[in-house]
């Protein structure tokens, strides 16, 4: 197995250290595989958004490591601008950062603050916005404010793609779009992983990560409390509301089906799982 | 970055002078004006002085507030105006009595001359010095401190060359006198009274933004500017605009903290690039950022709309009550106070 590409190690926090000091996250250790997509999930105020901006040296730990791509983030000789290309970042809101004219020439800025010739910078543009689903024989001469709210949010993920990342860090990528505009949202994604691109989400909601997630940590007053495959997880609903968090809804509607005395494994997770599992039942039942 | 700034510097606490209303203190701090100003025209009279000094004292002791964290946000402005005063006085040549003469002092050129030498060269030498070899020397050039001094000592080094360059051709035995430093008594006076009405008032207003709340401040300004709505002056709205101010202050800064983070994501930086990639690192602040404050402001007049706000009605008030006895005892105190230390 390759070597993970983002690992903490005992990775703590505090904002304002002093008297009114603030542990925003305490020892936490974790690592992010190749190629996964890893959701953190937690509650406001769980030190989640903490967590990921030491990921690109938005922020430094006040003691512990984290390593990216086996490269101390805090060591002095890191230089921080291939860090943050390295890793691309995407805050909430994202559609609030775009600023130029034109949709091409906001994609386009990542990739020439990188001083790549003029030929490159427009390959990569439009394949990015070719990426997130914006043709750019249609979209690159528009200007961005006259876009829709998802259209907008695609357009500064392109510009984070433009970057060439090899993770995508991505801090509640859904918040403010409708169901719709999430499910685009998350297919695009879902194709950027496909071509390699490691990706980090960051969310309060599990049913909202639980289709793209392929390991999940949980986070809870900035402690790492919990962290495993979407299965494994999904089956703790008790817990997981002592933290302020709910599975999703089929978990928690299997998890009352147990309750009932139905025999269900704790590891079903999708609706087709569930579904073949409850119509074997059934036909058992009537094989009786 | 932004945490550094407090744009509050309101210490929660139930002491006395917390309970005391925002009018009641706002009218003491304009009541100790008028005395102060009036105490500067009666040269060597110090009563009022006192007075508003046992005033300050008792004002901190009744704050609850520690007088370290007092000193802490006052010693800058201490030291700054003990460091104005001195050539203050020396020039405030008002009146005629005179209180003492410092010098002449003549002073030869060659002596001088040979001071300014000395001192140019220490200097060259500490400035030199960081560039040699050596560890210890090189750490102090990324001292914070020196690279804070190093453009004026390098100044200061020029001037001293060329101070020697220039008066190279006059006689060393040749005379420039210093002086003579005259004192007057109304000059001492003045500025000595100035130097401690000032700190006075401003460690009144002090103690009174630190045991107010920003937002029961402008009420209590509010109420106190009331007579001016006679004079159709828009006293509410001003009030409206400066509570509003307040209340986005931290919610702006916030934002613009997130969109500096989201924008060093994509490559902007401030501090490094040419004037241009400077000048487009700037633009991607500031055209999200007002856009973003532009948009606020238009949810929120849609907001105050939706809730009926009529900015010509009287509105009601958050914090301020109605004045309590003690309110008034501590303002009828102070007044009898100063006006019997103006008096004697």
């Amino acid at each position: 197995m390759t070597e993970p590409i983002i690992v903490t190690e005992h990775l703590t926090h505090i904002y304002a250290p002093g008297p009114q000091q603030k542990i925003a996250l305490n020892d936490i250790n974790l690592e992010i595989e190749r190629g996964d997509c890893t959701a953190i999930i937690g509650v406001t105020g769980s030190g989640k958004s903490t967590l990921v901006q030491h990921f690109n040296g938005l922020l430094r730990p006040t003691s512990g490591r984290v390593l990216v791509n086996g490269i101390d983030i805090n060591a002095k000789r890191t230089d921080l601008k291939t860090l943050r290309q390295q890793v691309g970042m995407l805050f909430q809101f994202p559609e609030a950062q775009l600023f130029e004219h034109t949709v091409f020439a906001d994609v386009a800025f990542g990739p020439r603050r990188m001083k790549l010739d003029k030929r490159e910078v427009r390959r990569r543009v439009q394949h990015a916005l070719d990426t997130v689903g914006l043709p750019h024989r249609e979209f690159a001469a528009r200007s961005p404010f006259g876009l829709s709210g998802g259209q907008m949010r695609r357009v500064a993920l392109a510009g984070v793609l433009a970057m060439l990342p090899s993770v995508l860090v991505l801090d509640e990528p859904g918040t403010g779009l409708d169901a719709e505009g999430r499910e685009e949202f998350y297919y695009y994604l879902r194709h950027i992983q496909q071509e390699g691109v490691t990706i980090v989400l960051v969310s309060h909601d599990m049913a909202e990560v639980a289709s793209l997630a392929n390991w999940l940590c949980v986070l809870h007053q900035g402690s790492l409390v919990m962290q495993g495959s979407p299965r494994h997880i999904f089956a703790q609903g008790d817990q997981l509301r002592k933290w302020g968090l709910a599975a999703p809804p089929l978990s928690e509607l299997l998890a009352l089906l147990r309750q009932r005395g139905l025999p269900i494994p704790e590891e079903t997770l999708t609706m087709d799982e569930a579904f073949d599992l409850l119509r074997q039942g059934v036909s058992q039942r009537e094989t009786r | 970055m932004f945490s550094k700034i407090s744009l509050g510097v309101y210490y929660p606490g139930h002491s006395l002078l917390h309970r005391l209303q925002a009018r009641t203190k706002l009218l003491i701090i304009v009541w100790l004006a008028g005395v102060v100003a009036i105490a500067n025209g009666r040269e060597w009279h110090f009563a009022p002085y006192i007075a508003v000094g046992i005033l300050l004292l008792l004002g901190i002791a009744l704050s609850g507030i520690s007088p370290r964290t007092l000193w802490q946000r006052l010693w800058l402005l201490v030291l700054l105006s003990l460091l104005g005063i001195i050539p203050a006085i020396f020039y405030s040549n008002v009146g005629t009595k005179v209180l003492t003469t410092f010098g002449p002092w003549p002073v030869a050129y060659g002596t001088l001359r040979l001071l300014v030498l000395i001192y140019g060269i220490v200097l060259a030498i500490y400035l030199l010095m960081q560039f040699l070899p050596n560890a210890a020397l090189q750490a102090l050039r990324r001292r914070f401190w020196f690279r804070l001094i190093r453009i004026p000592l390098a100044l200061l080094t020029i001037a001293a060359l060329l101070f020697l360059w220039l008066t190279h051709s006059a006689a060393s035995a040749a005379m420039l006198p210093i002086g003579p430093i005259v004192l007057t008594y109304d000059g001492v006076w003045y500025t000595l009274a100035f130097f401690v009405a000032f700190l006075s008032l401003y460690t009144f207003s002090l103690l009174l933004t630190m045991t107010t709340p920003p937002i029961a401040l402008i009420e209590g300004m509010t109420l106190l500017m009331a007579p001016l709505r006679w004079l159709k002056l828009p006293v509410d709205d001003f009030a409206l605009m400066t509570l509003i101010a307040l209340r986005f202050a931290p919610t702006l800064v916030e934002e613009a903290e997130q969109l500096i983070k989201a924008q060093a994501a994509r490559g902007a930086d401030l501090t490094q690039g040419s004037i241009r990639e400077r000048l487009q690192s700037l633009m991607m602040l500031f055209v999200p950022f007002i856009q973003a404050t532009l948009r606020r402001a238009s949810d929120l007049s849609i907001a105050l709309d939706a809730r009926g706000y009529q900015s010509d009605k009287r509105q009601t008030l958050l914090h301020e009550q109605v004045i309590q006895w003690f309110d008034i005892v501590v303002l009828l105190f102070v007044m009898l106070i100063t006006v019997g230390a103006l008096v004697m």
